[in-house]
């Protein structure tokens, strides 16, 4: 039998090697099939597809797939398929997480990086794909979490207060926010400034700190600094917020009433979030007026901390990495291409250029109102830096100390050398 | 061929021709009087060969000019391997060996799925314990284990023990919660099951029908959902649970929110789950009850009336021993569910509330630790450590309610 067994196995490489077959992938050099990976969300997988269409019929050789995943699957996906080599040629990752996948990703090809103008971007937006100074991918948005807040008119005239609001300091929203609070039966009903869900908490922090002239990093880059005057001063204000009565940190936070949901049911008068969450009002047809203002400073400039944006990169797999990284220039590097994709999509540009030229910014504000407070802020943002895993820092760290000390359950003291000892844990 | 993904269909070729392979070779041996075990070991070695081999060559072929077919024809290719070694294989005298052909050819393929499909991925986990592995980074040429994924050995365990760390903190944290929350959900299961089997055998026979479908629809109903509900009732400013504390002039209480609210020194948030996951769960224990009631022999409590016990002391003496290897198996089950809870917390705190989590039990630190923070070897090490709890705290019941006799 093994004698048979051997014969058998004989011919199977005869076989084989009779047949001269090409190696599978290789196949003719004009044909180039890529497929792409997204986040399932139509607002963005709309203008994507709209943007592989004009780029495959400029460029007939050349098919794109788009494959779609749930955001929770996508995550497990690329987690599972990245280790296996099976993931797709270009991937649309958050910029943020651009640098812990970068061993993973293909880096901008040398003839394309010498001659790439770096600035063309807000750097709060291309920071988050440059790691140890290699870029491995571009953004098609800005994502800002903090810097202006949603207003109910129908509540602000029912308080009689002016609308749109056009607060000069702190103490002029408070009071507005004092107005507009209503609790029932000792239960609060209408929060009049809702900040307490996760992004709010942890962007607020963040520009509490910069703009009263702090860093929540050391100056190296190399530790955290969350436990200065600057930090403290920005959690004793949050505090002061709560103690003036406009939120009530049990009630509203990131798993009770999340202020998206709350400002659109008529449960927060004011709603601090990213300008994004003004397209949510499509699920709320019956909902009033509103509008997205700009919020006070604390200091003399409105700097705030972003995480960079949604964006394309190229996987290190693809056999067709330089055509994948042309596909991902023409998409976001192109102004018009750029326009398109924000007007539709209703994001912030991550793209100078459609700031920068009125035609360009014209649009953009006409296709989304609520950019008008925001566009003016852009160039205050500053990139939240290289970290191995700013959802541990921001979610499981900043955001549950800050409520605990918000909820009385610890002081400000205790939280920043909670988040200061365990943020800079995650840096060993 | 680009357009086909090959890993997958790789994967397909592997797992459909292992299984015919170690299906029929066995069957084949056994009519010619040889050992069933050789053909199915045989038999998967080349339904696996072939299938990758001639699967490949097949699609590869056909691909070139019938492409849509291609992948159909590529699933013949464990066959050409295959139908020669059956045909190939020379009958034997008749052994007096008993051969089971039948047996090796069901036992096999299913050895095989278990093998790949749940030894293989726990002993991967169980390997993982041992390293710093993240998926995002690409580590050593085996496995990724090694390089930027290295080797941290037992350091995990100790974190877990003495550690001052965040992660330890919390799985120290998610430990004490998943303890306390079985605890809790053991008796009260058992409190609410027994008599209420008791009861229900006690009723007519249409109504017990009735009775039993009643409580065992929970069981049948979506974890989700009914984490969803119970959230609406425990819900702080319109829920059904303080709507009716307010009527009552008492103070609402936010239930699933506030990490300061206890009570008998457990959180309000780890007693709202509790509720949640007893409603659901409790009327699949129920069920066994009284079927375990049903088939205690009526002559035995015949006998203990006419020896004048009532109703109570028949309960406590008869019913109860009789049921014991019923309420050790239930016991071990519910342990084991409730050391595996992760839905109805998942659903109605994530967790919380507060910064060390009210609610947070350790699937949620592995599924955190795994799929949120990307820890793979920090999440396989909490894993362990369920897996060692829940094996301890098993073979002590089965210690403590073991009987040696039947009736």
């Amino acid at each position: 039998m093994v004698k048979r067994m051997v014969i058998l196995m004989t011919l199977v490489v005869m076989v084989l090697v009779g047949t001269n077959v090409t190696v599978p992938g290789a196949a003719a050099q004009d044909q180039v099939k890529l497929r792409l990976w997204a986040h399932q969300q139509a607002t963005f997988n709309d203008p994507l597809q709209v943007l592989i269409d004009a780029y495959t019929a400029e460029h007939p050789n050349v098919s794109i797939e788009m494959e779609t995943f749930e955001y929770n699957l996508y995550l497990q996906t690329l987690q599972t398929a990245m280790p296996a080599g099976d993931e797709a040629d270009i991937i649309e990752v958050f910029g943020s997480w651009t640098c812990s996948y970068a061993d993973r990703l293909a880096a901008m090809p040398e003839a394309a990086a010498a001659s790439f103008n770096r600035d063309m971007f807000f750097k709060a937006t291309l920071d988050g794909y440059i790691c140890d100074d290699t870029l491995y991918g571009l953004p098609f948005e800005f994502n800002m979490e903090y810097g202006a807040a949603l207003v109910n008119k129908g509540m602000f005239e029912a308080a009689g207060l002016n609308y749109p609001p056009a607060w000069t300091s702190w103490d002029e929203l408070i009071s507005d926010a004092k107005a507009l609070t209503k609790i029932t039966d000792g239960q609060m009903n209408v929060a009049g400034f809702h900040f307490t869900n996760q992004d709010a908490i942890v962007f607020m922090f963040l520009a509490g700190i910069l703009q009263r002239g702090g860093n929540f990093w050391n100056d190296d880059h190399t530790e955290f600094n969350f436990d200065s005057d600057e930090a403290r001063e920005t959690l004793e204000f949050m505090q002061h917020l709560v103690d003036e009565g406009v939120i009530d940190p049990v009630l509203y936070n990131d798993t009770a009433n999340w202020s998206g949901t709350a400002f659109f049911t008529n449960q927060a008068a004011i709603a601090l979030i990213g300008s994004w969450a003004t397209a949510l009002v499509v699920d709320y047809p019956d909902f009033g007026e509103f509008d997205y203002v700009p919020l006070p400073s604390f200091g003399d400039a409105p700097l705030f901390a972003a995480d960079s944006g949604w964006g394309l990169t190229a996987s290190k797999n693809s056999e067709h990495a330089d055509v994948a990284w042309d596909f991902i220039q023409f998409a976001t590097a192109n102004a018009d291409n750029a326009l398109m994709f924000n007007t539709a999509s209703g994001t912030i540009p991550a793209l100078r250029e459609l700031v920068d030229n009125e035609a360009y910014k014209a649009e953009l504000i006409e296709a989304n109102p609520a950019l008008e407070a925001v566009l003016p802020q852009l160039a205050s943002g500053s990139y939240i830096g290289e970290m191995p895993d700013r959802d541990l820092v921001f979610y499981s760290i900043i955001y549950p100390n800050v409520l605990d000390m918000l909820q009385e359950v610890q002081s400000v003291d205790d939280a920043l050398a909670f988040i200061n000892e365990d943020a800079n844990a995650t840096l060993e | 061929m680009e357009a086909v993904n090959l890993e997958a269909y790789r994967l397909y070729w592997a797992m459909i021709w292992a299984v015919v392979g170690s299906t029929v070779t066995p069957l084949v041996f056994d009519r010619r009087n040889r050992n069933p075990w050789a053909g199915a070991l045989s038999g998967l070695s080349i339904g696996l060969v072939s299938g990758q081999i001639f699967g490949w060559l097949l699609m590869k072929l056909f691909f070139e000019f019938w492409s849509d077919v291609a992948p159909t024809v590529s699933f013949a290719g464990g066959l050409v391997l295959l139908i020669p070694w059956w045909l190939w294989v020379k009958p034997r005298p008749q052994s007096a060996r008993p051969q089971r052909g039948m047996v090796a050819g069901t036992i096999s393929p299913l050895l095989f799925y278990l093998l790949v499909l749940s030894v293989f991925p726990i002993l991967w986990a169980v390997l993982l314990a041992f390293f710093d592995y993240s998926p995002r980074r690409t580590g050593g040429p085996i496995l990724g284990l090694g390089g930027d994924n290295p080797f941290v050995g037992l350091d995990y365990f100790k974190e877990m023990a003495e550690g001052t760390t965040r992660d330890a903190r919390m799985f120290r944290n998610s430990l004490k919660n998943t303890i306390t929350f079985a605890m809790i959900v053991l008796p009260l299961n058992l409190l609410i099951t027994l008599p209420l089997a008791a009861l229900i055998e006690s009723v007519h026979e249409r109504l017990k029908t009735v009775f039993r479908a009643l409580y065992f629809l929970p069981v049948v109903t979506s974890s989700v959902g009914v984490a969803v509900m119970w959230g609406y009732i425990f819900n702080a400013q319109y829920g059904l649970l303080n709507s009716g504390l307010k009527q009552i002039n008492m103070t609402p209480v936010a239930w699933l929110q506030d990490p300061r609210v206890e009570y008998f020194g457990i959180p309000a948030a780890m007693l709202a789950v509790i509720v949640a996951y007893v409603w659901q769960d409790y009327g699949y224990n129920l069920v066994i009850y009284i079927a375990a009631l049903q088939g205690i022999p009526d002559t035995l409590k015949e006998a203990a009336r006419i020896d004048g016990a009532n109703g109570f002391q028949i309960f406590r003496h008869i019913t109860l021993p009789l049921l014991r290897p019923t309420i050790m198996i239930t016991s071990i089950l519910t342990m084991i569910s409730s050391f595996q809870v992760f839905d109805i917390i998942q659903v109605m705190t994530r967790g919380g509330p507060g910064r060390i989590g009210k609610t947070d039990v350790m699937l949620l630190e592995v599924y955190n630790s795994a799929f949120r923070y990307d820890k793979m070897g920090w999440a396989a090490a909490i894993s362990f450590v369920l897996f060692l709890l829940v094996m301890a705290v098993t073979v002590v019941q089965m210690r403590l309610l073991r009987s040696d006799w039947e009736y």
